[in-house]
């Protein structure tokens, strides 16, 4: 291997040749495979040159670390690249504390577990209504047909957008997120805003019951929220909605089809799904986070520098043997699987995660109730698409129509 | 609201109670132990949430 530049701060033993966004994945196994790639070098950080030159952390502590600790890591810079994007940052989540509180805080209250508890309703009936659709069939594009539509459909209740605009969102912000190219890329994220800002015009004009008036009619320290910041947070509001609960349904069912074992364990003992849930969560991350340097740090044995990228990748939590044993290892009986950076962790912590947990586990339980036997289709070869968040871009599932309930 | 040692705390995240009747003996906290005595290090046992992201509640 020839030597790989880095700054004078990186020790040569912490130098791998790693590409976020171009790294071997062994069939669908995207966390999989990336934790085999750093446990390769026992060093406990690490540094690439790719992207731009970023360090890497890889254990549970590490992760938790670099997530809590406001004072030396800022989230103004969320990804590992060397692209300089222009969009407003995404509100709250590129904003450091305090100011990022008091837009949090509307986000929240949108998303807390009572109000979500009424959402879970609506999510099982939709679920029921899209699987019974297709159940008899013997076969479904599980992607498209399902794991865009549910997700999706409510998150465009909760901001009150209308139900014939899903499948051009949900192209744009496949796009957005993982278009081939920088400009495809930026094209998408622009037409993204533009919907958004569309959106809040209409609102302003006409508010109603729904998370963009309510983000409209807010004050923040006494006035209301400017064109900027508003257009990054209908930005991060649409990204983080569409694109998430989808990708991890992906994960989630490719994993069910290929593991009777497991399916079966599910179907004969339904009250084992809560835990299932999490056990899955921890098992298939798909968000692969990123923090600036804010002031010069140790960290795993080096000396991370002001405005240096560190790479977070939520996979290396879960996946660490150290907080749990057999990592690569589903088991739904695990105890307390739950606790885990899948949803990131500090201030910034995923505020859809009890939204997104509900609708993972009513897929569970009504898919399973109804389709309890499933397979990948045979010469369907899916794979992983993957920028900073992974995804699988088309899953072909089969079962024996009279088999289903 | 309830008293000072029959109150409830919400993990924001999953929804796990903290019961100050209860404590959280299989963590060292024992029953009895208000919110206010439990440390502020200590984690939501079932998705490691922090202290922070527990709130009261207030159907109590």
């Amino acid at each position: 291997m020839t030597a790989l530049a880095a700054p004078a701060n990186v020790p040569p033993d912490r130098v791998i040749d790693f590409d976020l966004y171009d790294f071997p994945v062994e069939g669908l196994d995207y966390q999989g495979s990336m934790r085999a790639l750093f446990q390769a070098n026992p060093a406990e950080v690490l540094w690439t040159p790719r992207n731009g030159g970023h360090w890497i952390v890889k254990t549970n502590a590490d992760v938790a670390k670099v997530l809590a600790d406001n004072d030396h890591f800022s989230s103004r810079r969320i990804m590992v690249t060397e692209e300089v994007s222009d969009r407003p940052p995404l509100v709250p989540l590129q904003l450091d504390p305090p100011h990022h509180a008091p837009y949090r805080a509307l986000l929240q209250a949108a998303l807390s577990p009572k109000a979500v508890g009424k959402l879970g309703e609506r999510a099982r009936e939709l679920s029921i209504e899209l699987i019974d659709g297709f159940k008899h069939d013997g076969h479904c594009e599980f992607i498209g047909q399902f794991a865009q539509h549910l997700p999706i459909a409510i998150f465009m209740e909760i901001v009150g957008l209308p139900a014939e605009d899903r499948p051009y969102l949900t192209e744009i912000a496949e796009a957005a997120m993982r278009g081939a190219t920088e400009a495809e890329r930026n094209e998408a994220g622009a037409k993204l805003m533009g919907y958004g800002m569309a959106k809040v015009a209409e609102r302003r004009a006409n508010p109603g019951n729904d998370l963009i008036s309510t983000i409209v009619r807010a004050e923040i320290e006494g006035k209301p929220i400017e064109d900027f910041p508003l257009t990054g947070m209908i930005l991060l509001l649409l990204l983080g909605g569409l694109d998430t609960v989808a990708s991890t349904l992906g994960f989630y069912a490719q994993f069910l089809a290929t593991h009777p074992e497991h399916r079966r364990q599910l179907v004969e003992n339904p009250d084992l799904i809560p835990n299932a849930n999490e056990e899955l969560l921890r098992r298939f991350p798909i968000a692969i986070l990123a923090r600036e340097v804010k002031a010069d740090v140790e960290l795993g044995g080096v000396t991370m520098k002001a405005g240096e990228m560190v790479m977070v990748p939520t996979p290396m939590d879960g996946l660490d043997e150290n907080k749990f044993a057999d990592p690569l290892t589903v088991d739904f009986a695990r105890v307390k699987p739950g606790a885990n950076s899948t949803f990131g962790g500090g201030v910034h912590r995923c505020v859809g995660s009890v939204l997104a947990r509900t609708e993972l586990r009513i897929f569970l339980e009504e898919w399973l109730k109804r389709i309890p036997d499933f397979q990948v289709k045979p010469g369907s070869n899916p794979r992983v698409s993957a920028r900073s968040v992974a995804t699988i871009t088309s899953l072909e599932l089969v079962w024996d129509p009279a088999s289903v309930k | 609201m309830s008293a000072p040692g029959t109150r409830r705390y919400i993990c924001f995240y999953c929804g796990t109670v903290y019961d100050e009747a209860l404590g959280w003996p299989d963590e060292g906290i024992a029953p009895g132990t208000l919110w206010e005595d439990v440390p502020d290090d200590w984690l939501c046992p079932e998705c490691a949430a922090t202290k922070a992201d527990f709130a009261l509640d207030e159907d109590d």
